[in-house]
């Protein structure tokens, strides 16, 4: 049932190869998992107590609010998703209109992506198998050194 | 028993099986009185609250498919039909929170005007349900 909806909504993900890595879970979403964080939903609600925020940054939905966002757990905007000896990475997707809707981080050593699927599973995947709607495509890469993470 | 669901001289009130040997036009017109019948004697309208909000949340769960955003999680149509219940759907979402948490948060502060959840709290899922959970306590939401 939830490759059925994983595949559903990501038809890539029927040619590209890909993992479950955790059971469904809602307390926390794509962004949070991103920066590191898996009891908060981040996402920047109107509603100012039903999901995180980092305090200070707009809540917006560009893609200038989302790097912020980031950089409040030591991201920077890199060039691009390879392996760089020392540092981690985050791609940020954003829909053809520039809003962002997703972000996944790199698994070392391997190269390949992780990420967290909405309210649904965590997967271990290629960009390519998330790209297209509704995510849209990687619009900014960041990353921050190893020894800043958690 | 109501106007419409009141027998009616040579038609079946309560059909309990499908025709057999008979064409595909008989096996439509049999298909759409037994769904006539079963609009007619328990419509959506004529729902207990709690087994339209049960509906609506099995709903949600499966439309929201793998959006992050919580806007489109609230925005989701059967979301908006669980607020559009109002008052009296609030004990029974606290029910589902108690035993499920999941994002229910934006209904109940749509429905009661109130928003219980600490700013420390802010988008961790257990801690709001706790929020909720002890607001419903203390005012005496669910019986």
């Amino acid at each position: 049932m939830s490759r059925a909806i994983l595949e559903a909504n990501h038809p890539r993900l029927k040619r590209a190869p890909y993992g479950i890595t955790s059971p469904v879970d809602p307390g926390y979403n794509c962004i949070a998992y991103a920066a590191g964080d898996t009891k908060r939903w981040w996402w920047p609600f109107h509603g100012l107590s039903q999901a995180y925020w980092p305090a200070g940054v707009p809540r917006e939905l560009t893609l200038a609010a989302f790097i912020e966002a980031f950089a409040t757990v030591g991201y920077a905007p890199c060039a691009d998703g390879g392996i760089e000896p020392g540092y981690e990475k985050v791609a940020i997707f954003t829909d053809p209109q520039r809003n962002p809707t997703h972000a996944a981080r790199q698994v070392l050593p391997s190269g390949r992506w992780s990420s967290k699927m909405g309210p649904q599973e965590d997967i271990n995947h290629l960009l390519y198998g998330v790209e297209g709607p509704p995510y849209g495509g990687v619009a900014q890469y960041l990353r921050r050194p190893l020894d800043r993470g958690p | 028993m109501s106007v419409l669901a009141a027998p009616m001289p040579g038609f079946e009130v309560t059909p309990r099986s499908y025709l057999t040997g008979v064409g595909p036009e008989s096996q439509t017109v049999q298909a759409q009185w037994i769904r006539a019948h079963r609009d007619a004697v328990a419509p959506v309208s004529r729902q207990p609250v709690w087994q339209r909000f049960a509906e609506l949340a099995a709903t949600w769960r499966e439309e929201r498919g793998t959006s992050s955003s919580l806007t489109d999680l609230v925005l989701s149509p059967s979301y908006q039909r669980v607020i559009s219940l109002g008052k009296p759907v609030v004990p029974y979402i606290l029910v589902e929170l108690s035993q499920r948490p999941d994002h229910w948060f934006w209904a109940l502060s749509m429905i009661t005007g109130v928003d219980p959840i600490p700013q420390e709290a802010a988008g961790n899922l257990q801690e709001m349900t706790k929020a909720w959970i002890r607001w419903g306590d203390k005012v005496g939401a669910v019986d």
